[in-house]
């Protein structure tokens, strides 16, 4: 928390952590798979046919929510920004085939200084927004501008800019005043928006940007409706491969079930985000196709550490041993989900495995318990939101584990937005929050935007110290090697028990070829993906 | 008549008026709308800035009084998390519901006022234990169960209709089947006692002394001295056919108030929540005057008194 409203965040940046706290990140939503590898309707049957020579065919896509608004600012929830990245596009990108580098989208090169307080990008030439309007420096330097007004939701992944030059058309310069590494690997977040939409004050273009869209994505916006579906067609003049479908129908239907018997029925092509049990469902049936990717998502319990008892790390601790990971993730996500020694998930930047490790070892958490001196069982109250795949019943299966280590937990599942609200104070209501964290960059991001320790409120200040060293260090061996410290003091403090590192996991029709969900659990490639002929 | 009238319409108003309390305490219940709307990062300036923007630090009934006059014009200011007024979501997302509804209500009577006048003209026979029977099991099935059953059935089995959605008329089959099945049951029950009722009656004997055919008396008398007890069963019905949406909305992705409710709930959209807890009852009053004027118009005894 301290950290969170120090001076390294602005203030739009804190109005994200709201967000993400609040509405999003939360999209571990749909936990499933665990495989190293992807696989599905995707990388497998790419070589048996090719992409239509010209996008051919409508693809129907349930998406869990009714999306909110089409202003890149304002959205944060896994069914807003797959929509607006139909629409929209970065600087950068990251491939299906190769989801772990940033690949080039608007910018075709870019760099940064040694200490990472000025980022270079050498924009693409020739490419015109959805409106005709042309992209250049100058349209791009508007747009992060824009991303700078109070109630952006993504101000953090902007940073506290000091400059943006434009030294020629096709050169933007992004300059900080203290080192800001990750600006990069946030760009396919930070949408390229026609200078034309930001004409005026910033609450009417608030207002044009909630219902209309001109970016230079693959997609042109045909239709929003703020109470239902969103459609799209294939952009003529789209700057790269793709898209290979003409026609996009993006459908808010919230309830699992609906979606999922509408994707059998036929009445949609693709649904993205399918819990364990409900892919286990499909596989069975061959008009349908699994598409997993393990993904950059972790649940964790965000343990509340101001107050008692948990504000004893020997407590933290003792439940830590109390929990049989393997068990949960073999008997409730289906053998799906992968137990990680980090807070990170694997196959992040700077992820590495601390010395501190906990196993399953009830009689270890009870020892610890009586050092602590405190009375067992030990009473506590376990909060899972509703809206995670599984979490309830994750929360319960570890809450039947944990009485033989000494603890009678309470396991209350609430609306996540009601919950949310209970995070980061000093006195909790509840003492843990299960929490799905969305590592949405590919790197340490909520380590260092603070959130794991902001959400436990808690103020040790080794691990305080080792997030703001990170957050302000270039990539390198040196950030590398803090980032490396701050999890294994963080495995040693637990404001956060991480519990398993899980995949994403989209179903769609067989026709539907060439289909990943994003590691990210954000932003589809909607170029890659066709429709085979019948 | 006109009293009658009269004190429907203030017990109606009365309704409004308790609904519109309810949603404006519901922001207050709720705990603390600055920090559903904002979250519990906002420090504590910027949190001061919003309760004083937004008047939550003025006294309640102040609050209240204010409140009041913004509903009157129809006002619940933007939703939470849309740049877009509360009613007009509410608005947008009533006619699939009311068409729901109203369908509901047709195929309703459509179906169960033949039912239950053949159950009555073939009193005891197969057919009447058939349909007495169907109803029991009918009666029993609850309509989230049976819209998933209809759906797997006739969706995803024979791929017949359309799961979900309301892009055309074959989009309203399911739904309104869901709903109105377990509705017809009862309709057919209070249609047939109440009409097996009226055949015991005097009236009915001296009719049948003058020579009328049992079916002409049960379709011009039985029936329709059955209607008003009907209609206004109906009526109540109503506030149950609207609880019911929301349950077979979610089920069938149908975009009315009923997934509205679902998704502002879920996103603590409080205002779209109040804007809803008030559309809502002024329809539920509004349709329920309309059964009393209905009733009035079909039972003259009560234009009478």
């Amino acid at each position: 928390m301290r950290i969170l409203r120090g001076s390294a965040l602005p203030r739009a940046g804190r109005v994200v952590i709201v967000a993400i706290t609040a509405l999003t990140l939360a999209l571990g939503v749909v936990a499933c798979g665990g495989s190293d590898t992807p696989s599905g309707g995707g990388s497998g049957e790419t070589a048996a046919s090719a992409p239509p020579a010209r996008p051919t065919g409508t693809l129907r896509v349930g998406l869990p929510g009714q999306p909110q608004s089409l202003d890149p600012t304002k959205i944060i929830t896994h069914y807003d920004l797959p929509v607006v990245t139909a629409l929209y596009d970065g600087l950068l990108t990251r491939t299906q085939d190769n989801f772990d580098e940033l690949s080039p989208a608007l910018a075709t090169s870019w760099e940064s200084n040694t200490d990472a307080t000025e980022w270079t990008f050498e924009l693409r030439r020739g490419v015109t927004f959805s409106d005709g309007s042309e992209f250049n420096a100058a349209a791009a330097k508007k747009s992060f501008e824009y991303y700078q007004n109070d109630e952006s939701l993504w101000g953090f992944a902007i940073g506290e800019i000091a400059d943006i030059a434009t030294p020629d058309d096709s050169t933007l310069v992004v300059s900080y005043d203290a080192p800001f590494p990750d600006l990069a690997s946030y760009a396919p977040f930070i949408k390229m928006i026609s200078p034309q939409l930001l004409t005026g004050s910033t609450d009417a273009i608030r207002k044009r940007l909630a219902t209309q869209a001109a970016g230079t994505g693959p997609y042109v916006l045909d239709s929003f409706a703020p109470t239902g579906r969103v459609t799209a067609t294939a952009n003529a003049d789209y700057w790269g491969d793709g898209p290979h479908i003409e026609r996009l129908e993006l459908e808010p239907i919230p309830e699992e079930s609906a979606r999922n018997s509408a994707l059998q029925a036929g009445d949609l092509d693709l649904v993205l985000g399918v819990s364990p049990r409900q892919a286990q469902g499909f596989a069975g049936d061959p008009r349908l196709t699994v598409s997993r990717t393990p993904s950059w998502k972790t649940y964790t319990l965000s343990l509340g550490t101001q107050t008692a008892p948990l504000d004893d790390v020997r407590v933290r601790q003792a439940l830590a041993w109390a929990v049989d990971r393997e068990a949960i993730a073999d008997s409730v996500l289906l053998g799906d989900a992968e137990v990680t020694g980090s807070i990170m998930p694997p196959d992040t930047y700077g992820y590495s495995t601390p010395q501190t490790q906990y196993t399953y070892d009830p009689a270890k958490a009870k020892a610890l318990l009586a050092e602590a001196g405190v009375d067992q069982p030990v009473k506590l109250s376990l909060v899972a939101y509703n809206t995670v795949a599984d979490g309830v019943a994750v929360a319960q299966a570890l809450a039947e584990q944990a009485k033989a280590g000494g603890f009678d937990i309470k396991v209350v599942p609430l609306p996540e937005t009601s919950a949310v609200t209970d995070l980061d104070k000093a006195q909790r209501k509840y003492d843990i929050h299960l929490i799905p964290n969305g590592w949405i960059n590919g790197g340490p991001f909520h380590l260092a935007a603070g959130f794991v320790t902001a959400h436990a409120n808690y103020r040790g200040r080794r691990l305080l110290d080792l997030i703001e060293q990170m957050r302000t260090t270039a990539n390198g061996p040196e950030r590398e090697e803090i980032i490396a410290a701050a999890q294994e003091e963080e495995a040693k403090e637990l404001p956060e028990l991480s519990l398993f590192a899980i995949a994403t996991a989209d179903a769609s029709t067989s026709a539907l070829k060439n289909h990943l969900p994003p590691k990210d659990g954000f932003l589809p490639n909607w170029t890659e993906q066709y429709l085979a002929a019948e | 008549m006109t009293r009658y009238i009269a004190i429907r319409i203030g017990q109606g108003a009365l309704v409004v008026l308790g609904a519109v309390a309810v949603s404006f305490l519901l922001v207050n219940v709720a705990g603390d709308p600055v920090g559903v709307l904002g979250g519990q990062l906002l420090g504590p300036e910027e949190k001061q800035r919003l309760i004083e923007l937004y008047g939550y630090d003025r006294p309640l009934s102040e609050q209240f009084v204010d409140y009041i006059g913004s509903v009157l014009r129809g006002d619940f200011g933007e939703s939470f998390r849309q740049p877009v007024g509360a009613v007009t979501l509410v608005l947008e997302s009533l006619p699939p519901t009311i068409w729901l509804v109203v369908g509901s209500v047709i195929v309703t009577f459509v179906v169960s006022i033949p039912a239950a006048v053949l159950s009555v003209l073939r009193r005891g026979s197969k057919l009447d234990g058939g349909v007495r029977g169907s109803l029991m099991v009918l009666q029993g099935l609850p309509s989230f169960w049976l819209g998933v059953v209809l759906v797997l059935i006739f969706s995803v089995q024979l791929r017949w209709l359309p799961s979900y959605g309301d892009e055309d008329w074959t989009s309203y089959i399911l739904p309104i089947a869901a709903l109105a099945i377990p509705l017809m049951s009862s309709v057919v029950r209070l249609l047939r006692s109440q009409m097996l009722d009226i055949m015991g009656m005097e009236f009915v004997t001296a009719l049948r002394a003058k020579g009328l055919s049992e079916r002409d008396i049960v379709l011009r008398h039985a029936l329709h001295n059955a209607m008003p007890p009907l209609v206004t069963f109906m009526a109540l019905q109503i506030g149950w056919l609207f609880g019911g949406t929301i349950i077979v909305e979610a089920v069938f992705g149908w975009p009315g108030i009923g997934t509205l409710a679902i998704t502002a709930t879920n996103n603590s959209d409080l205002t779209v929540i109040q804007a809803l807890v008030v559309v809502v009852a002024v329809v539920y009053v509004l349709l329920n005057l309309l059964a009393d004027l209905l009733v009035l118009a079909i039972d003259p005894r009560l234009r009478a008194s």
